[in-house]
């Protein structure tokens, strides 16, 4: 039974991410209600804990969508439709990437890091998400992607851009960039 | 728009592409050759892999609060009930 075999885990990740016993409880059983309702659809792709698991992210994002209470990506960005603001006339960098304090090979590992992740991914354009979610998260394929949401290879790829540009933005805005034009590398 | 003159603005898109799709051989040595060069672009890709691992991350290790913070049983009967009254 799932409930027993995952609920655990699951319940783990959802009280990480929204705090909340109750919450995160509730997450679990819509998860589980969701997983039922759609078991057709599980390919086998991946693992069935890979599959609960890429449910309760999309619960958890839509639960950040909802309850707005921190800084909104939308309000740092001025206009997350428009990247190009992200570089100068000439092509460089408007603002430049700047260093992050994670590690990168343990960026799994950093809660805080993986906080700011899910509200930032909640604050971009939904299309736009909805393309990064189905890519990183539920692991389809471009092809996969461009089936569902009705777009070309092209537009598939435009969306995925916009949304990884949002995010590490949101991500640097909110705190983990440390600008340290000394030690760059 | 030349490809071995690519700037950063593309060499992010391209960035992002091949995370996706496989690039033509001469996008991808200018790419190459732009991240030998761009310390910002090579950090820009770096990112978009933490984000991409990020993403895949499924197991938190517990901290000391919540390691006893499991599902009580109360709580996974009540899910397995509304379970069985799915058709």
């Amino acid at each position: 039974m799932w409930v027993d075999q995952y609920g655990d885990s699951l319940f783990h990740f959802a009280l990480a991410r929204v705090k909340k016993k109750e919450i995160a409880e509730d997450l679990v059983q819509e998860t589980f209600l969701a997983a039922v309702k759609a078991q057709d659809r599980f390919r086998g792709h991946s693992s069935e804990k890979t599959w609960l698991f890429g449910i309760l992210k999309h619960k958890v994002i839509d639960h950040y969508r909802k309850n707005k209470s921190t800084v909104h990506a939308r309000d740092l960005l001025h206009d997350p439709d428009n990247v190009d603001a992200f570089f100068n006339a000439k092509g460089g960098w408007q603002s430049r990437p700047a260093h992050w304090q994670t590690n990168p090979g343990k960026v799994q590992e950093n809660k805080e890091f993986l906080d700011h992740f899910y509200r930032c991914l909640s604050d971009v354009p939904q299309r736009s998400a909805d393309a990064f979610v189905y890519r990183e998260i539920d692991g389809l394929s471009t092809e996969e992607i461009c089936t569902r949401l009705d777009i070309t290879a092209n537009n598939c790829w435009v969306l995925l851009y916009r949304a990884r540009m949002l995010l590490r933005k949101c991500l640097e805005l909110i705190g983990l960039g440390r600008q340290q034009e000394g030690n760059l590398r | 728009m030349k490809h071995w003159m690519f700037r950063c603005n593309d060499v992010s898109q391209k960035v992002s592409q091949s995370l996706d799709a496989s690039l033509p051989f001469h996008h991808r040595m200018a790419v190459r050759m732009h991240l030998l060069m761009c310390r910002y672009c090579a950090r820009f890709r770096q990112q978009l892999i933490m984000l991409r691992k990020a993403s895949r991350h499924t197991d938190d290790e517990p901290s000391m609060d919540e390691t006893t913070a499991t599902l009580s049983n109360e709580t996974k009967e009540r899910i397995k009930k509304a379970l069985r009254v799915i058709p």
